[in-house]
């Protein structure tokens, strides 16, 4: 399974060759994110799982590796989808910059997905930074340009703290492998994997949105087209979700447990989880842009799984990994939904799409569908995460059941501003005679239908996350030893 | 001497940090994020820095035998990708700066604020 | 027993899809609730029907389960409220030829709820039901009318806050008694008790704050006012009747079994802090609730408030923890859902005809609207507790087992609150129906059939319960029965009391009504003939209003009726407001947004906070 470096190499390859297509771009766009698509299915079906390749013939721990696991597999769906989901609602013609932006995103997150080197996970999370920034500034115009000259600053400032922290590992421990430092990390002295997790986190808080780390999101989203709020939250945050589980839970993991149990930093996540969630239930609660306030829900989002798989506990982090599903097809409709509405409407404010939902009722469904899973109503996805969370952070020490108080109060503002959003979709409003082809109705009915159908039947799902936590708890048996069989 | 550098490294890393946090000019604060990497790129040559080392290249059958004196070559592989993506952001940054001049005719951070409703 | 909740599911669907046309779907509608009510009624007795469906999730180590029962007490619940939910949904066919919204499809998936929440077997189903009751009613009262928003909103952040309390209550029953199962779980918590009586006290206070919070009981007291005020008028008939009973299902089936059980130490002989807990609340909510009735201008929101004191009189049966007033307080229950759904189907006509819910503006509809009239007429009787209409025997007994416990204060404040009762009720008869006809309502008619026929079945439904209790009092004793409850079965006449000698038949009592009304009609019709006047003679004092140079006005009497009344409470209520403290937490939210989007709007301070949030993470790692 050498070829799962094409993953990476050819939207590289298609990278450098769209500035040269001009038009043809769309469908080598199309082309190569469908290719790494049914490659990811390829993998997966075939059986495989887990595998390790080593990148120039040289064996880990010494050179570069690619690693599938199943946690792997699972985030490169997830990635690749958004990917292809996001390109369909690209109608206009786009610019080579864009493209050419586009393939670089989509390497470098199928990168972070797929590497067992720290370092060059923070290559991959820098190539992220690089394309996010050229394609928030895409449109030109002021707002982009700060928006994207701010994210630029803020995410560079911070991955100089990661690469702090990557020379500091490889000062300690002599490896840069995340096999290898997952089996020598119980070598280490408290206070170095403190400095070290702090230092490496922090720049992975920026692609999480957790509170101090995530003021360019709401802008960002704001100035950003459509398609690039759907890369933003898809892939990006998709791959920073990755990245937490990966290396918080399996490589600085002390004897392969989780994470509160090798070190204080618990208690400092699950505090910065809990500002997050509520100050941006309560930033949103007033905001009447449509855009800003899905940021906004999505930062809370994020901060609810950080806490989540702070808990230390296996359940907890199953309600995470459904709180992450939910949260990524639930966002996915309603991104679809704000972009439609907001071209009839001609403007992002909500007020302005009254009456919308009457004459579209398709999207507004779909749109109160998604909505009532981010609050944690029962019969959708989002339900099982809150249940499972919330159950095993009661049962917590005290700082879990503040933060669980939080969450619930916070669940309860979020459902007070989404349906609000829905009422005003459905109440009485003049509608101006734009045509909205039926076709973009479908794609966000399907994925509600998606939800609905995780949170009527959560058999669908358990089993596979089950799989995931099964990973993650046999860390040496189902990761390391993939990696470095001599042991 | 690995102390002098890892010093030396850390202040230019604080120096970088203050100019980040303090400056209000969009250049200044690049100037300052570059700041922060030559620092960073200092403390990781500092690490596999040894005192009177030599270049680890095998040039021959016996040079296997100074393995212990050679100094690590694998933070100078991290610098030499630093320092490229270094590059990179800073041409980004300052390819975003120009357009920052255009379309706010400023180049002060504060200027992306007016139009975005009122402060805290 | 799955087909039960599945029909008004694909009901919901398939009426969403034919949403445009109201005839089908209304009809939809009727005859889905039909075959609920002909299932439920074939389902009377079999009590050990069950329905699980297992799953893999997992939650605390074990497979969840989500299970249906047939339990007696949630049947009783479930197949009263239908009866009166078939009578609303013909009422709806009429009430909606030409209204705006179509609410039938979101009703539909309420009543799919109602159902499940009354036949939940775990809590899990239970809370999922509940969840869904709250965020669908959410919709049904808004019902695409942009006014109504905030009144809703309030509903739904309470309805949230009360949904998540519970949740953290079931997780933590779950976690303490190693099972989901409603009746289980109750043995195991009165074990509970003993073993650790903070986690105790801590259950059994959020489940009762989400209860109350649903039931509208003292310190939620006002969301029922602002509802009711805006939504559309049928649905409000079903909410106000059926939908404000979810907390009293759950009270009865575990919150009273649970405090009934544990060995308390009593107080002044009669009860222990947990009964005077709910009791007083109770006792609050009827005196309140009564009191805010009285001072009310829009009749909807007047009823509102009654439901609150009606809600405090069930609440204070279940204080007495005696078996006659809990069968009072559930038998009260079924009175209410029936009373109250006639009083607003016929307010809901008065609405249809006028379009008009402020009392003051209306007036002398009597002969415009006979029928109307009468079951108005008939509810407002059976409100305030006269026999031979229901609504007497159940405050009668929830009276006894007060008495009978020696819970003096709750007694005299239950009887506050009934005489206070006749005032608003009383008041709400003379503005809407008596006095003067007002210019622009010379025109108005009689409902259609289709909205008559409905209320004439609720004036009937009230007289028979009123007379022959045992059509409630049999079902319920026998369900009591099967729950272990050690009850006599109910005759069909006769209502047993706590007190040696103090049965009453409730027949002499009617043959003694009908007595005073054949007498009544013996002399009207071989006594003076009566002599119409002109309706100006009544209050000109037979003067000739020309003859003084002045025009004949027509005077209602009807705004600020009970002012003095009002001004000798006005210093309590003006002073304390628990709406505007729970109004004011809202605002509080709502000012400190705009600071956060400020936050997230400003450039420059992004990078500042950005570092401090690492230097402060990298001390807090130190340090903590």
């Amino acid at each position: 399974m050498n070829s799962i470096v094409f993953l990476v190499v050819i939207p590289i390859i298609a990278a450098f060759l769209s500035l040269f297509l001009g038009k043809v771009n769309k469908l080598i766009a199309y082309i190569v994110t469908i290719f790494n698509l049914s490659f990811s299915i390829v993998v997966l079906v075939s059986g495989k799982i887990p595998f390790n390749v080593a990148i120039g013939g040289w064996r880990a721990p010494y050179g570069i590796n690619f690693v599938v696991s199943d946690i792997t597999i699972f985030f490169l769906l997830l990635i690749n989808v958004a990917a292809v989901l996001s390109l369909t609602t690209i109608k206009e013609h786009m610019e080579y910059q864009f493209y050419a932006f586009y393939f670089i995103l989509l390497a470098a997150t199928n990168g972070m997905v797929l590497t067992g080197d720290i370092f060059n996970f923070y290559l991959f999370t820098e190539l992220t930074t690089f394309a996010i920034g050229g394609l928030v500034a895409y449109k030109r115009d002021r707002l982009a340009t700060g928006a994207s000259l701010k994210y630029l600053i803020l995410s560079s400032t911070a991955s100089t703290f990661s690469l702090a922290a990557i020379g500091l590992i490889y000062k300690t421990l002599g490896t840069l492998n995340f096999a290898d430092i997952a089996s020598k990390i119980s070598n280490l002295n408290k206070a170095s994997l403190s400095l070290i997790l702090i230092l490496f986190i922090s720049s992975m808080l920026v692609e999480l949105k957790i509170f101090p780390f995530n003021i360019w999101v709401v802008k960002a989203y704001d100035a950003s087209i459509p398609a690039v709020n759907l890369f933003l939250h898809g892939m990006v945050s998709t791959a920073g979700v990755y990245g937490a589980i990966r290396i918080l839970l399996m490589v600085f993991s002390k004897n392969s447990i989780m994470l509160s149990q090798s070190s204080n930093i618990a208690n400092i996540l699950i505090l910065l989880a809990f500002i997050t969630v509520i100050i941006s239930e309560i930033g949103a609660l007033t905001e009447k842009n449509l855009i800003k306030v899905l940021a906004f829900s999505s930062m809370a989002q994020l901060g609810i799984f950080l806490f989540g798989i702070s808990l230390g506990n296996y359940e907890a982090l199953k309600g995470a990994f459904y709180i992450v599903i939910s949260n990524y097809f639930a966002k996915f409709v309603m991104f679809i939904v704000a972009k439609n509405y907001s071209v009839i409407a001609g403007s992002r404010n909500y007020e302005d799409m009254k009456g919308l939902g009457r004459k579209y009722p398709g999207l507004a469904i779909a749109f109160t569908i998604s909505a009532l899973s981010l609050m944690g109503m029962p019969f959708f996805a989002g339900f099982w995460g809150k249940l499972s969370i919330v159950g095993n952070a009661l049962l917590m020490d005290k700082i879990a059941i503040i933060g669980v108080i939080i969450i619930l109060i916070s669940s309860v503002i979020e459902g007070v501003y989404y349906l609000r959003i829905s009422h005003t979709f459905f109440s009485d409003g003049n509608i101006q005679d734009t045509k909205l082809s039926r076709i973009n109705c479908v794609l966000p009915i399907i994925l509600a239908a998606v939800i609905l159908i995780i949170g009527i039947y959560p058999n669908s799902i358990e089993n596979i996350i089950w799989t995931m936590i099964n990973e993650i708890q046999n860390t040496p048996e189902k990761y390391i030893q993939v990696i470095l069989p001599l042991k | 001497m690995t102390q002098v550098f890892i010093l030396s490294s850390l202040s230019l890393m604080f120096i970088g940090l203050y100019g980040v946090l303090t400056r209000k000019n969009l250049l200044k604060i690049i100037i300052a994020l570059n700041i922060i990497e030559t620092g960073i790129n200092l403390l990781l040559v500092s690490f596999g820095y040894i005192d009177h080392g030599i270049t680890p290249i095998l040039t021959s059958q016996e040079s296997i035998l100074n393995l212990n004196k050679m100094v690590d070559p694998v933070p100078q592989a991290i610098v030499l990708t630093s320092i490229v993506i270094g590059l990179g952001t800073t041409a980004f940054a300052l390819a975003l700066a120009i357009r920052y001049k255009i379309t706010h005719n400023s180049i002060s951070i504060n200027a992306s604020e007016e139009e975005e409703g009122r402060g805290i | 027993m799955v087909e039960i909740l599945l029909v008004p599911l694909i009901t919901a669907f398939i009426s969403d899809i034919f949403i445009k046309n109201k005839r089908l779907v209304w009809f939809l509608f009727l005859i889905s609730n039909g075959y609920i009510l002909y299932k439920l009624y074939s389902l009377y007795g079999k009590w050990d029907l069950t329905y699980i469906l297992n799953t893999d999730y997992q939650i605390f180590g074990a497979k969840l389960s989500l299970g249906l029962s047939n339990n007696p007490l949630g049947w009783y619940f479930a197949f009263f409220s239908a009866v009166v939910t078939l009578v609303i949904a013909i009422f709806s066919i009429g009430f909606n030829t030409n209204s705006k919204g179509n609410v039938a499809p979101i009703w539909m998936l309420i009543i799919f709820a109602n159902l499940g929440i009354f036949y939940a077997a775990d809590w899990i189903t239970f809370f999922m039901m509940w969840e869904l009751m709250g965020w669908t009613s959410f919709f049904a009262i808004t019902n695409g009318n942009t006014k109504a928003l905030d009144g809703a909103k309030y509903y739904l952040a309470l309805s949230l806050l009360g949904g998540s309390s519970m949740l953290i209550a079931i997780l933590l029953l779950g976690a303490y008694t190693k099972t989901f199962i409603i009746i289980t779980s109750a043995y195991r918590l009165i074990q509970l008790f003993n073993l650790a009586e903070g986690v105790f006290t801590t259950i059994l206070l959020l489940f009762i704050m989400a209860f109350f919070i649903k039931s509208a009981i003292f310190p939620f007291y006002m969301w029922p006012s602002k509802v009711y005020a805006v939504g559309p008028e049928d649905y409000i008939a079903f909410m106000s009747s059926v939908m404000i009973k979810y907390g009293i299902y759950p009270m009865a089936i575990f919150i009273v079994p649970v405090i009934g059980n544990l060995q308390l130490p009593k107080i002044f002989n009669a009860g222990n802090w947990m009964q005077y807990f709910i009791g007083y609340l109770g006792a609050l909510s009827a005196v309140v609730g009564t009191l805010l009735a009285m001072f009310q201008t829009d009749m909807k929101k007047l009823f509102a408030y009654s439901s609150v004191a009606n809600m405090g009189y069930i609440l204070l049966g279940f204080a007495s923890m005696s078996i006659v007033g809990f069968e009072g307080s559930l038998f009260h229950v079924v009175n209410h859902i029936v009373l109250k759904a006639a009083i607003f189907l016929s307010l809901a006509a008065v609405v249809y005809r006028t379009g008009e819910s402020e009392m003051h503006k209306l007036g002398g509809l009597v002969y415009k609207m006979p029928i109307t009239f009468l079951t108005f007429l008939f509810g407002i009787i059976a409100a305030a507790g006269i026999p031979p209409l229901n609504g007497f025997g159940s405050k009668w007994m929830i009276i006894q087992a007060l008495m009978e416990k020696k819970m003096v204060v709750l007694v005299i404040s239950m009887v506050f609150a009934s005489t206070g009762a006749f005032m608003y009720l009383f008041r709400a008869l003379v503005s809407i129906f008596l006095g003067q006809l007002p210019e622009r309502y010379k025109d108005v008619k009689e409902v259609p059939y289709t909205m008559s026929i409905p209320m004439i079945i609720m004036m009937g439904l009230m007289l028979l319960i009123g007379v022959v209790p045992g059509v409630v009092m049999k079902p319920l004793t026998i369900a009591l029965d099967a729950l272990g409850y050690k009850v006599d079965i109910a005759t069909w006449t006769t209502l047993s009391s706590s007190f040696k000698n103090a049965t009453i038949d409730l027949k002499i009592v009617f043959y003694m009504f009908a007595m005073g009304i054949v007498v009544a009609a013996l002399m009207y019709l071989f006594g003076n003939k009566s002599e119409t006047i002109p309706q100006h003679d009544n209050y000109t004092a037979g003067e000739n209003p020309i003859e003084w140079g002045v025009d004949a006005d027509k005077f209602n009497y009807s705004y600020s009726f009970y002012q003095p009344f009002k001004e000798m409470f006005d210093p309590l209520f003006e002073r304390i407001s628990i709406d505007r403290f729970f109004s004011s937490i809202g605002k509080n939210f709502e000012y400190i947004s705009p600071t956060i989007q400020g936050l997230y709007k400003r450039g420059e301070g992004a990078v500042l906070l950005f570092s401090i949030g690492v230097l402060l993470f990298i001390l807090g790692g130190w340090i903590l």
